[in-house]
């Protein structure tokens, strides 16, 4: 059976069309308007630039924004966990921080910590995080002006399109069929503002990052304490069981995104930039039926009965546009802040595409480039580094 | 020094204050029994202060220690009751809320913040330390008290503006969040007291 055309897919011609900014964009940011260095930089910056234009035009074309979303997303997450690790092995020949490293400040930044280091910096006047003001890898300024930038023009949308470690759980949460665990009581999603609340306090009074040092599942991807004391022991089981929880069982199991939505305190922290942010998802009341499809797909739990009734998201929606693909009427869209439910949903979205895409482009294309280059020199060299 | 203070107790107040959702009136007298708590436990480091002092001793025994993480695991125990309890009665009917609320809780409405002022005053954290080696050289069990007495009092107005959270309580969620926190709250003092116990017994039992 042939499945239905979205009321917002565009003709072909008209799709190509309006790809072309994004292709000069993206073209124009991740060459950073220099002429090629080699051949190796041109493939690299080439492909890269094609995939994310194609995957672009896909969602111009066939109206759905998630699937291809998606695809860029939780690639980007496991490039970046890939590209992270080479890294860490080339500059330090481990993945696991030393105590050395800790002291030169050699920890790169995520924005994850960002919680955690305001308290501290509005009390102590200091950065209670061993990483690099500005310059270097991941460096803390850089973060702190990237996330604050992407929230300012994504809200939480940065969690679907931004944020590197959020395509696990994402991907995670894709690999079943069907979901084992179809509901989640409403109180647990609750708990990443607790979270937030309880690391935000616990870094001021121990000055040290609460979260990254006990909590943060990520690490198992990235980079953690060496083993050197039953306490980075017991740190260690903590966050691999979190990883495996969170990141993975759980998300297989409810075909949910559980360690953003259930877990993460700095996915609270951006909610409330939700507020601030011109772009939200609403549904139209018109065609709304209530049927609840959008409510079992979204992976955030951002939809209820009640939000529904009222025709908006909860706070902590991450506009990943998963349930305006899912709704059989069509009445969820994309939509600017200050206009009517349904004003001009074909446009709303194209405004919403352009600016989520090509943070995502930007953000996730120099991590794609730098695994393609460090594939091409495993196939020459037969050395990643 | 207050900074680090209300970095301190904030973990343990603010989510107390939040769920209980009362209003700023009602949450001035749960900080005023918390501070008294605390007051309590500054006041018997000064009578400990001076009697290091005076016995010439630099420190203090460290099975000494292990006593407070039984405090601390105490504490852990009640706000994970707290948690798990108070959830349970918003979770339910109106009548099992009001009957939990009526017959247990209100008696231990008091006593929650005067234990938890108890717990984090003998807590022995950097600047109490600091003070802590300073009241020692003091010379009289009066003024070893009294500097405490005002150790207590400058950190203290780093906490008096916690009541202001009443001012959130109309937010149902926020009385979630603060009962999760405090059940959050409770696992970290409660890992903190067995790693103090720990420590106690390993390195320093009473002989």
């Amino acid at each position: 059976m042939k499945s239905k055309r979205s009321s917002l897919a565009l003709p072909r011609g008209t799709a190509l069309l309006l790809c072309l900014p994004m292709l000069l964009l993206s073209s124009l940011l991740l060459s950073g308007g220099q002429p090629v260095r080699n051949a190796q930089d041109g493939i690299a910056i080439g492909v890269t630039v094609l995939f994310f234009n194609v995957l672009f035009y896909k969602m111009l074309s066939s109206g759905k924004t998630d699937r291809w979303r998606a695809t860029a997303f939780v690639l980007y997450a496991v490039l970046l966990s890939f590209t992270f690790i080479v890294r860490m092995f080339e500059a330090r020949g481990a993945m696991s921080l030393s105590v050395a490293k800790f002291i030169e400040c050699d920890v790169p930044f995520c924005h994850i910590v960002i919680p955690m280091t305001v308290l501290p910096m509005a009390l102590t006047r200091s950065i209670i995080f061993p990483g690099q003001i500005a310059g270097g890898y991941a460096s803390i300024a850089a973060m702190f002006v990237l996330w604050l930038g992407a929230c300012l023009v994504l809200g939480r949308g940065f969690c679907s399109w931004v944020c590197f470690f959020g395509g696990w759980d994402d991907g995670f949460s894709r690999l079943a069929r069907t979901a084992r665990i179809r509901t989640v009581p409403a109180v647990w999603t609750l708990l990443p503002f607790a979270i937030l609340l309880l690391v935000a306090i616990s870094s001021a009074a121990l000055l040290e990052p609460t979260y990254c040092a006990w909590l943060c599942p990520f690490k198992t991807v990235t980079e953690f304490e060496a083993v050197t004391s039953v306490t980075i022991f017991l740190k260690t089981i903590i966050f691999i069981a979190l990883f495996l929880g969170l990141v993975i069982i759980l998300p297989i199991l409810t075909k949910r995104r559980t360690q953003c939505a259930l877990f993460c305190p700095m996915g609270a922290l951006t909610s409330f930039a939700n507020y601030l942010n011109v772009f939200d998802v609403r549904s139209d009341p018109d065609r709304c039926v209530q049927c609840g499809q959008c409510a079992r797909v979204c992976p955030v739990f951002s939809i209820t009965p009640q939000s529904l009734a009222a025709g908006v998201t909860r706070m902590t929606c991450v506009k990943c546009g998963k349930c305006i693909d899912a709704c059989p009427q069509q009445a969820l869209h994309f939509h600017i802040k200050g206009t009517p439910p349904a004003w001009n949903s074909v446009m709303t979205r194209l405004l919403f595409l352009y600016v989520s895409s090509l943070f995502l482009t930007v953000f996730a294309g120099g991590t794609f480039m730098d695994a393609l280059r460090r594939l091409m020199n495993l196939i020459q060299t037969g050395h990643l580094y | 020094m207050g900074a680090y203070c209300f970095a301190t107790c904030g973990p343990l107040l603010a989510p107390w204050l939040l769920a209980e959702a009362q209003g700023p009136g009602r949450n001035v007298v749960v900080v005023l029994l918390f501070l008294g708590g605390r007051l309590v436990g500054y006041l018997v480091y000064g009578v400990l202060a001076w009697l290091v002092g005076w016995m010439f001793q630099s420190a203090l025994p460290t099975w000494y220690r292990s006593v407070f993480g039984c405090a601390y695991i105490s504490m852990a125990v009640m706000l994970v009751i707290y948690a798990i309890r108070t959830g349970r009665a918003t979770c339910g009917t109106g009548a099992t809320r009001s009957a939990w609320h009526g017959q247990r809780w209100l008696r231990h409405r008091f006593l929650m913040p005067c234990v938890g002022g108890l717990i984090t005053g003998l807590n022995i954290c950097y600047p109490f330390m600091l003070a802590f080696a300073a009241a020692a050289a003091l010379p009289s069990l009066f003024v070893s008290v009294w500097f405490f007495l005002m150790f207590f009092l400058g950190t203290s107005i780093f906490i008096l503006p916690l009541p202001l959270l009443g001012l959130l309580r109309r937010h149902q969620a926020l009385q979630t969040i603060g009962r999760l926190s405090a059940g959050l709250v409770g696992c970290y003092y409660l890992y903190a007291g067995m790693v103090i116990i720990i420590q106690g017994v390993a390195t320093g039992a009473p002989k």
